[in-house]
This record gives C-alpha cells, sequence and structure tokens, in this order.
C-alpha cells in the first residue's frame, strides 16, 4: 500500500466513525473531492453537502458546484449567509474569514442538527494547518472536524486523488471568496465584490486561468501567472478597456505575478483603522 | 511594506521618488512612481511595457522602501500604444 493508499484509507476510515455528516461545500478541490469520498463511504443518505451563498461567493464557482453534486449524486442543499450584514466582517479585519465562518459553520451545526447529522465537516487540508487561517479558529469554536487534514492529505494529494475519481475539480485552481481579493482595511460591499467578479471574468473570457484582480479602491491591480505576464502585456489596451468600463480608474499588473495569499504578505503591519 | 512607511503627503512624496531614483540607478530610465491604492501601498510605475521584467527583478528593493506591491501601470502602456 503506497502512503497515498494508506491516507485515502484513513480518511475512509474517519468518515466510518463520523456516521453521518454535514459537509461545508464551496464546490472546491478540497470540499468537492471530501464529499464525493463521503457519499461513497456512508451513502447518500448519510450526507448532505450544504453550501453557503453569498455576494462574496463567485458564481462560476457555484456552476462547478452544482455540476459536480450532479454528476456523482451528492445530496446537496444551498442556504443564503449573510456575513456582509455583520460589521466585522464587512470592516474588513485581518480575521474576516473568522466572522465569515463562524457564520456558516453556525447555520450548518443548526441545520445538522435538525436534520440529524451527526457531525458537520470542512475541506481544510494537511496544507492549510501552516498557513494564517483564522477561518480554521471559528471551525474549532463551532466543533467541526477536518477529515482530509486528519488524515494528512494535501492539496496536491487531494488533486491526485479527484483526477482517480474523475472529480473535474482536480486541476481547478484555488477559488477562494471574492472578499479575498480586497486587502485588509478595505471595507467589503456588495459593490466591490461584483466589480471584482466581473473584472474577473473578464480575463477568464479571455483565456487567462491563474490570476486574481485585486481591489485597491479605485484601483486594479492584476496578479497574473508568471507564463501569462507576456500576454496581459499584449492585451493592455483590452484589459485596461474593459476593467475601466467596471468602474476602476486605473488598472495594473503586478510585476511578480499571481500568488496564492498575497494579500497575507502585509499581515505583519495591518494596522486596526477603520475601513475605508 | 516596512509599518512605519508614513501616510504624509512628504512621506509618500519622498517614498515615490526614491523608488524612482533606485529604478534609474538599476538602468530603468525615466520610470515614474505613484504610491497608489486606499493606503498607498502599492507602487505604480509608469514604464514601457519591456521593462516588466527589470522590474520584477528589483521588486524586492522597491518594497523595502515602504510599498506592499510593486506593479507597471497597464493604463499608462495602454495610453501609451494608443498615442503610437
Amino acid at each position: 500500500m503506497t502512503e497515498l493508499d494508506a491516507k485515502f484509507a484513513r480518511l475512509a476510515g474517519i468518515l466510518r466513525e463520523c456516521g453521518s455528516v454535514c459537509i461545508g461545500y464551496s464546490g472546491g478541490v478540497d470540499s468537492a473531492f471530501l464529499a464525493r469520498v463521503a457519499v461513497d463511504v456512508l451513502g447518500p443518505e448519510r450526507v448532505l453537502a450544504v453550501t453557503g451563498r453569498s455576494d462574496a461567493y463567485p458564481a462560476v464557482q457555484r456552476e462547478m458546484a452544482l455540476r459536480v453534486v450532479r454528476e456523482f449524486g451528492i445530496p446537496h442543499l444551498e442556504v443564503r449567509t449573510d456575513e456582509l450584514a455583520d460589521p466585522n466582517y464587512a470592516a474588513n479585519p485581518s480575521d474576516r474569514c473568522y466572522f465569515c465562518k463562524t457564520e456558516l459553520w453556525s447555520r450548518l451545526s443548526a441545520i445538522a442538527a435538525e436534520k440529524g447529522y451527526a457531525v458537520v465537516l470542512d475541506g481544510a487540508n494537511a496544507d492549510d494547518a501552516g498557513d494564517y487561517r483564522p477561518g480554521m479558529r471559528a471551525a474549532r469554536e463551532c466543533r467541526v472536524r477536518s477529515p482530509l487534514l486528519e488524515a494528512g492529505l494535501t492539496k496536491a494529494e487531494i488533486r491526485e486523488l479527484s483526477r482517480r475519481l474523475g472529480l473535474p475539480t482536480w486541476d481547478q485552481p484555488a477559488a477562494p471568496c471574492l472578499a479575498s481579493r480586497l486587502p485588509y482595511g478595505l471595507s467589503v460591499t456588495p459593490a466591490r465584490l461584483q466589480q471584482v467578479e466581473a473584472a474577473e471574468e473578464a480575463l477568464r473570457g479571455r483565456g487567462f486561468r491563474e490570476f486574481r484582480v485585486r481591489h485597491h479602491g479605485c484601483i486594479a491591480r492584476l496578479e497574473v501567472a508568471a507564463g501569462e505576464l507576456g500576454r496581459a502585456l499584449e492585451l493592455a489596451g483590452e484589459l485596461d478597456g474593459a476593467l475601466r468600463g467596471l468602474g476602476f480608474e486605473r488598472v495594473l499588473l503586478d510585476v511578480e505575478g499571481y500568488r496564492a495569499g498575497a494579500l497575507n504578505e502585509a499581515l505583519p503591519l495591518v494596522q486596526l483603522r477603520p475601513a475605508v | 511594506m516596512d509599518g512605519r512607511a508614513g501616510h504624509r503627503p512628504e512621506e509618500i512624496a519622498a517614498r515615490e521618488r526614491a523608488a524612482e531614483r533606485l529604478l534609474r540607478e538599476r538602468g530603468i530610465e525615466g520610470a515614474r512612481v505613484n504610491a497608489v491604492g486606499h493606503d498607498r501601498s502599492v507602487a505604480a510605475v509608469v514604464a514601457p511595457a519591456d521593462a516588466l521584467a527589470r522590474l520584477a527583478d528589483h521588486a524586492g528593493e522597491i518594497k523595502a522602501l515602504g510599498f506592499r506591491y510593486v506593479a507597471l501601470d497597464l493604463t499608462a502602456v495602454a495610453e501609451a500604444e494608443g498615442r503610437g
């Protein structure tokens, strides 16, 4: 048995131990994999995947989430979450995810209790353990379990297992919520989230695959994968026109390209100033 | 970004000038730098498109002057192309 097989077996064991599960499901690589395996191990009657929908949840992600539950027979429920109504979240502090996840896990815990699911699960994996993840604190407080992390599965391993299981998410770029495009301290509003979503759609429509549009007030700063920087320059006029048409006054291209968690680079000096 | 980097107009201007001087010393002539964004943490560099790779080589040095991000001003590139 390979190490990866052993981890997969450990995951199956953890799921069996849970008995029945309610999964926080975004349709991303991790939660899609977890939901798929949970249905295989426990049967669909003991699994419920729940998606929290809000302005920060990208439409393109929802399409993938719905596709996976349809293709793999995963019982699914969508609930409206309202984290933007929480001033603690909207102010966009560095622990913003804590407030969002507290809302999400509280809702899921209530659903699980009402419908008789024994355990609430999230899709955190072994790589997340070393990162700055205030959302994981909320999970702990709500007694949410993280079976992928408990089994020691890394993101790369989850992608490989997803590929073997035929999941369309296996090579999907990471897709955190839209609020992650706003630097800490810049308040999260529906209008800003819509601007980011439309701007990213403009890049996606032009064939870019790994990128982020970072919102800096009236400025859009594009982070595109190193291999696509040249094409971004070739399309400078087109991208500038498209994004300025969405209300940005100026469009910038980050010289270092796309990197996951770039906004956390500012963390040691995030200042606790009122959001603007 | 250095947490001590100031937000007063004269401090912001000093950072911009320091970044321009650094780029000139590194052979990127005529580049202009504007501190932009809600907290003025982004160094928006007005330079020709073909300077991108060289800007990336010196991003760390520019950040050390008090910026969090270094970016080429794509709007300026587009405007220059439009004029060309």
